[in-house]
Formats: C-alpha cells, structure tokens, sequence
C-alpha cells in the first residue's frame, strides 16, 4: 500500500501540471492543412489577420518574426510538434506565415538529423 | 435547473445506480478506443519506439478504467452519504456515521486525483513523442476523458471539503483558466472565448474556478442544439471580473431559473435529495465552488433566446500580473513558495478512524430559517462567507490557503487606485469599453445630467 503522505501531497505550479491541454490548442486537430516537417521554415509575411487571435496563434506568429523552423516554434511554445503544426497551418491559411522546404542542407529523408532534433526537443520540453 | 446531463429518475436510488453505469460505460468506452489505437500502432510500426507508445498506451487505459470505475462508486456513495445528511428522519443521531463516510471519500477522491495526475503527465510524454496524426488524436482522446475524469475526482474531494491538490502559487492568466475550463467539457471545440481576456486569478482558486465553468459551459453545450457555438466573455466589472457564458439553446422559463438562482445563491435551502432525483448535480456543486470563493452565480436568458450564465469572480480572487510577464506555461517555472501544508489538513485518516473533530465540522447543524436570505445584491458574498449553511465547510482546512478577510466596500479602493487593467496594452484602434464608459459618464455629467452610477469608495 501506498503511504499515507502520498496521498496528501500536493501540486504546486510546474508539477501542477499545464494548464491548457495541448488538445485545446489546435481544438482536437492533429492534421495540419499545410504540409510541413520539423525542419520546414516558416516566417511571417507581415499579414496580420483580421479580427484578434487565439493566444497559441498570436503567439506563434510573434515567433515567426524571424524565420525559424516548426521545430524551433514548438520547443519555443512547449507544445507537441504535430499541433505546433497544425497552428502554423492556420496562420499559413490566413495568409500570415509562409512555409518553405526544408533547406537542402537539411535534407529531410535523413533520419539521423530528425532523431537528433527529436531528441533535443524531448530534452527541451 | 438543466445543470448536469443526467436524467432524472423516479426514485433517489435510481439516480446513483445509473451514474455507475454511465461510468462503467465511459470506462468501457476509454478501453475500446485506447486498446485500438495501441493495437492499430502495433500492427502498423514494429519500430520500438511505437511498441513502447502502445505498452503505454494500454497502461493508460488500464488507469482509466480504475479511475472512472472507482470513481463512479464514490460519487455514487458521496451522493447517498449527502442525501442522508440533509433528508434523512434523524439527521443529529446519524452524523457522526456519515461524517466518517464523507471522510473515507474524500480519502478515495484523493487518491483519485493521485492516480489521474500520473496519467496526465505520463500522456503529456507520449503526446510530445507521438507526431502520426492519427495515434496522436487517440491520445487526445485518452487526455480529454482523463483531463474530465480529474475535474469531477477534483469536484468530489472540494465538495467533501478537501484541499486542492492542484495549486498554484502565482496568479493565472484568466484566458488559460478559461481555456482549462473548455478542456474539461465534453464538446470543448464548440466552445469559443472572446478575446480580449485580461486580468488574473489568484492560484489558490484556479482549479475551483476551473471546474465552476466548466460545469456551467457543458450545461451550455449540453441544451443548445449541436451546430450552435457557445461563447465565454470577461469583462471587468465594479466588483471584480464578470464571465458571461452564453448559448443559443431554448432557454429556460422564469420560474425555474429563479428555482436554480435560489439553489445558486443558498444551497441550504434546497433539499440535496430533490436535486439527486432530478439529476442536477451540477447545480449543486457550482454552488459549492461559488461559496467557497465567494463567487456570484447567476441564470438569465439572453437575447438568442437561450441561457445566459454570469459569474462574478470577485477583487480578492484576482491577481495582479503586470502585461507583458509570461504566460502560465512558462511561468512555472519560479521557485515555490508559501508551499500549502497540505499534509496538515483535513483530508484524514482513510479508514477505521475515529470520529474526529475535522469530521464533525463537516456537518453543522441545520441552519435556522433566519440566516437563509436572497444574495442577490452586492453584498451576497460577505452574505454567503457568514452564514453557515450546507454541507460544506468554507475553508479548507487550518492549514488550507485562506481566503483574505474582506471588509463591506474595501476592495472596490484598490482596482480603481491603480491604473485600469483594461485599458493597458491595448491597441491603438481597438475596442476599450472602459474608455467608451468615461466618455459617456462625462459627457453626461458636462451636460448637467446626473451622472451614470459608478461604483465609487464612499468616504
């Protein structure tokens, strides 16, 4: 049995857990409109879309100021790569990022890169 | 009131029995869709890194089960332990009893929580592992059941009169308690919040906040016709910050939303086992939150023709946060402090306790008639903090996160001393009330006209 005081201990801030559940963000979605991998650029076109913005999409956006990558956006907002994706393909749909390949650089049949970014994003999140 | 989808049964046994059920429904309903998804990821990738995901996976489900199946026996014996307090024939000879009772299952609620915050976090890692669109929105499924599992275990130990186990020791931006709180609904994407959301709530509150509009937008999803958005406004108001929930249901006759604003404002006067027979647990247990906190609930209809909830969080639940400082995401990560000796309070000896003192005053006597008054001026909290009525303590416990002691008008010098929090940050072009307010209210006064009523300190 458990101890007594595992019971009564509590959460506070960080091991309280987030606040907002990564569903919440993209409301449930996991496939992204766009296509896009990790290692994709991304960078505002200085459209700001009408009407105000979710807080995720504002603040994603205030990320894409420079041009930066998916992985880089989704390690910057603590959120999983695959919303961070959907989220940027809402801002790409409205005309307030673009989206670019990959550079050839990075090429994105590499499997090693991809693994080392994913594990540095884990370390990170 | 519609408060709680539950349907009404003919006898109060009929109600907790079919609670069980609809658990164990639920339960079964987590396993089918998590035992699929890990078996469909198992079949498909024989990597490793999916076979750990589906082990995990089933670990998830497993956790889930337990967690609803015991859950549902607890609300299910709460429900007939609270019944029992406030209808039963001989209330004074059967307390002690049921007062060890309610203990046991605020000890059970607690572990509860224990187990669904591990799972939380355990499918927090696999979310940020999982990027195949379609195991990552089973996950999401598991996440939203378990995130609604942890509000109604986190719902039965406050009713119970436990402390949070969530806390928070700085003020949470009221967007993200309002995004937490459309998590927690079952259809969450129908919901919408309407920004601009400002200001905060202080942290001892979140989750009781939380969990009180999550109660009332499901009741919101829940009676308005399933293509209809339902929309969630704050604005700042004199005594604090107004949230306006609103659908486009039908609506509510008069006479029963005033039943449920009586139930609201007092939930002593209202017998426990009607609203069990007529499934509106809901109701009761916002109620509960609202006292609490001294938060104002409060039904109207609204020009959709559908139901309006209004909850006025007051000035001392509010926190200051300056504009600009990080979200509470990123945030957490300042060093505790003031650590809630959660260990201290009532929470109790699980089982084959004595009748213990903290039970006891889980059950004060029936109010006398004269301490059940209408709260619905201004002054209804301070109204509710002195009038011991109910089931539920006010305070958590001696060692709980204590409410500040107000006094009659006080709060309203600190808001309006310090610059206006609506009108900071704002953009140049965008809408600002307040601004529109003092435009009218000088206009007005310019013109020789009485002014438009404000609250101001009396001096």
């Amino acid at each position: 049995m458990t101890s007594r005081s595992a019971h009564r201990e509590t959460w506070l801030d960080e091991a309280a857990g987030r606040l907002v559940r990564p569903y919440t963000v993209s409301a449930g979605r996991t496939r992204p409109t766009t296509a896009m991998d990790l290692l994709s650029w991304v960078v505002a076109t200085g459209v700001r879309p009408r009407g105000r913005l979710e807080p995720d999409h504002d603040m994603a956006l205030g990320l894409c100021g420079v041009a930066t990558t998916v992985a880089e956006v989704a390690a910057r907002m603590r959120l999983p790569a695959a919303v961070t994706k959907v989220v940027l393909s809402d801002l790409v749909a409205v005309g307030a990022v673009l989206t670019r390949p990959p550079s050839p650089a990075a090429d994105p049949t590499d499997r090693s890169i991809l693994e080392k970014l994913l594990v540095g994003l884990q370390q990170r999140l | 009131m519609r408060l709680d989808a539950s349907d009404g049964g003919p006898s109060g046994a009929g109600l907790p029995a079919r609670l069980v059920w609809v658990c164990v429904a639920l339960a079964a309903g987590v396993a089918a869709i998590v035992l699929g998804a890990a078996t469909w990821a198992l079949a498909r990738s024989p990597g490793p890194v999916p076979t750990a995901v589906g082990l995990a996976l089933v670990c998830a489900a497993a956790a889930s089960v337990a967690i609803t199946a015991g859950a549902a026996v607890c609300v299910h014996r709460l429900a007939r332990a609270h019944v029992r307090t406030t209808v039963g024939a001989s209330p004074a000879a059967g307390q002690p009893v049921v007062g060890q009772q309610v203990e046991v299952f605020v000890g059970l609620a607690r572990r509860l929580q224990g187990l669904v915050h591990r799972e939380i976090q355990l499918l927090d890692v696999l979310e940020a592992q999982v990027e195949d669109p379609d195991l990552l929105k089973g996950l999401f499924q598991v996440d939203h059941l378990a995130t609604r599992i942890r509000r109604y275990a986190e719902n039965l130990a406050v009713v119970g009169g436990a402390v949070l186990r969530r806390q928070w020791s700085r003020p949470l931006p009221l967007v993200e308690v309002l995004r937490s709180a459309i998590a927690e609904v079952e259809q969450y994407a129908r919901v919408r919040v309407v920004p601009p959301v400002e200001g905060t709530v202080r942290g001892h509150a979140g989750a009781d906040v939380v969990h009180l509009l999550a109660e009332l937008v499901e009741n919101a999803t829940a009676f308005a016709p399933p293509h209809t958005e339902v929309t969630v406004r704050a604005r700042r108001v004199a005594l604090g910050v107004a949230v306006e929930v609103d659908d486009r249901g039908l609506g509510m006759p008069h006479p029963e939303q005033d039943r449920v604003n009586a139930l609201l404002a007092d939930p002593g006067r209202v017998d426990v086992g009607d609203l069990l027979r007529d499934g509106r647990i809901g109701a009761w247990v916002v109620s509960a939150l609202a006292r609490r906190h001294g938060i104002t609930v409060k039904l109207q209809s609204n020009v959709y023709g559908g139901l309006q909830a209004v909850v006025i969080l007051p000035t001392p639940l509010l926190g200051d946060l300056a504009p600009g400082q990080p979200p509470a995401v990123e945030a957490g990560r300042m060093p505790p402090r003031g650590e809630p000796t959660g260990t201290a309070t009532s929470s109790a000896p699980v089982a084959g306790a004595s009748p213990s003192p903290v039970g006891a005053r889980h059950h004060p006597p029936a109010p006398p008639p004269a301490l059940t008054r209408v709260a619905s001026s201004a002054t209804a909290p301070a109204l509710r903090d002195g009038a011991a009525v109910g089931q539920v303590p006010r305070e958590a416990g001696p060692a709980g996160p204590l409410l500040p002691r107000r006094t009659r008008q006080a709060h309203l010098a600190a808001p309006l001393g310090r610059s206006r929090p609506g009108s900071v940050n704002q953009r140049a072009g965008d809408h600002d009330p307040m601004l529109m307010a003092d435009f009218l209210r000088g206009a007005s006064s310019g013109s020789g006209e009485p002014p438009a009523p404000r609250a101001v300190p009396r001096h």
